[in-house]
């Protein structure tokens, strides 16, 4: 495949889960800052949450997208994708103060509430690899006994 | 090793292998070969033939070339093309698992999904084969229907 068309599935790829982490990004922001008094999240804090969350999807799409999930690898990677994950979005809410008017605990309660995200991402697709792998080792097993069958 | 034919009343045609050794590496091979059904692979290995049960491969690989047949004890070298394997032997579970690989159903121990799309495939040897996205859709056809798709 030419690069090009790999950069192409790559972008596709990561877009998708792009696009979710600007959604939870954004919807846990307005409710913090609704909840604690605030009137409403600024365009230039909407812009640098679409790029905190395009820097977490590419990043997620590069180190988990081709990992081998039974390995340690996988496991490796994973640390280092929340890692870099909450730095991004630690690091996007100070230096752009998402919270301008609001306390500063507050960037603690997006950070805790984004891993907790983050986590519950990378386990619900490791349970949805395995009931995948259950589905696949069935339709297997049918296959060999169907062909050792007709010999 | 002396091959005989004899005719007989026998309704049924009959093999029998008689020798000293019928747990040999050879009678073990024979009796593969001839129990399968299937038309036999030839390979070389040292200069001479040898037939090879559908059964016995593991996998084939094309290697700079030159198509190979790796037994899990051996590798031996076929003639032909890896597209005349995968046509001769898609029926008795050989997949096209990549570009320039057929695996063989019957070995597969276990298969586990990869993120985007991908099956790792475990042999019953232990050796692993990764799938791309592309011949994983296949393969996950192959399972299920029995067919393989273009």
């Amino acid at each position: 495949m030419n690069w090009y068309k790999k950069m192409y599935v790559f972008a596709l790829n990561a877009k998708l889960t792009m696009g979710v982490f600007y959604v939870a990004i954004v919807f846990v922001t307005a409710v913090i800052t609704l909840c604690l008094g605030g009137t409403g999240v600024s365009a230039w804090s909407l812009l640098s949450m679409l790029l905190a969350a395009m820097l977490i999807g590419f990043s997620q799409e590069l180190l988990l997208g081709n990992a081998d999930f039974s390995g340690s690898v996988f496991f490796g990677r994973s640390i280092l994708w929340v890692v870099f994950s909450m730095a991004v979005t630690l690091g996007g809410a100070l230096i752009f103060r998402w919270f301008a008017a609001l306390p500063a605990w507050s960037v603690a309660v997006l950070g805790a509430v984004m891993l907790f995200g983050f986590i519950a991402m990378l386990v619900s697709q490791k349970f949805e690899w395995e009931a995948d792998a259950i589905g696949l080792n069935r339709d297997l097993r049918q296959y060999q006994n169907d062909v050792h069958e007709q010999q | 090793m002396k091959v005989r034919f004899e005719t007989s009343d026998v309704p049924e045609l009959e093999i029998v292998i008689r020798g000293a050794d019928t747990d040999s590496g050879q009678a073990r091979r024979l009796m593969k070969l001839l129990g399968s059904g299937a038309q036999p692979i030839v390979a070389r290995a040292q200069e001479e033939s040898v037939l090879l049960a559908p059964q016995e491969v593991l996998y084939a690989e094309t290697v700079d070339d030159r198509l190979c047949a790796c037994t899990g004890d051996a590798v031996l070298l076929l003639s032909g093309t890896l597209e005349q394997l995968e046509k001769a032997y898609a029926a008795v579970g050989y997949f096209r698992c990549a570009k320039s690989m057929l695996v063989n159903l019957m070995y597969v121990e276990r298969l586990r999904s990869q993120p985007n799309g991908r099956i790792l495939i475990t042999l019953r040897n232990g050796e692993q084969l990764l799938v791309s996205r592309r011949y994983a859709a296949k393969l996950r056809e192959k399972i299920k229907t029995g067919r393989d798709t273009e």
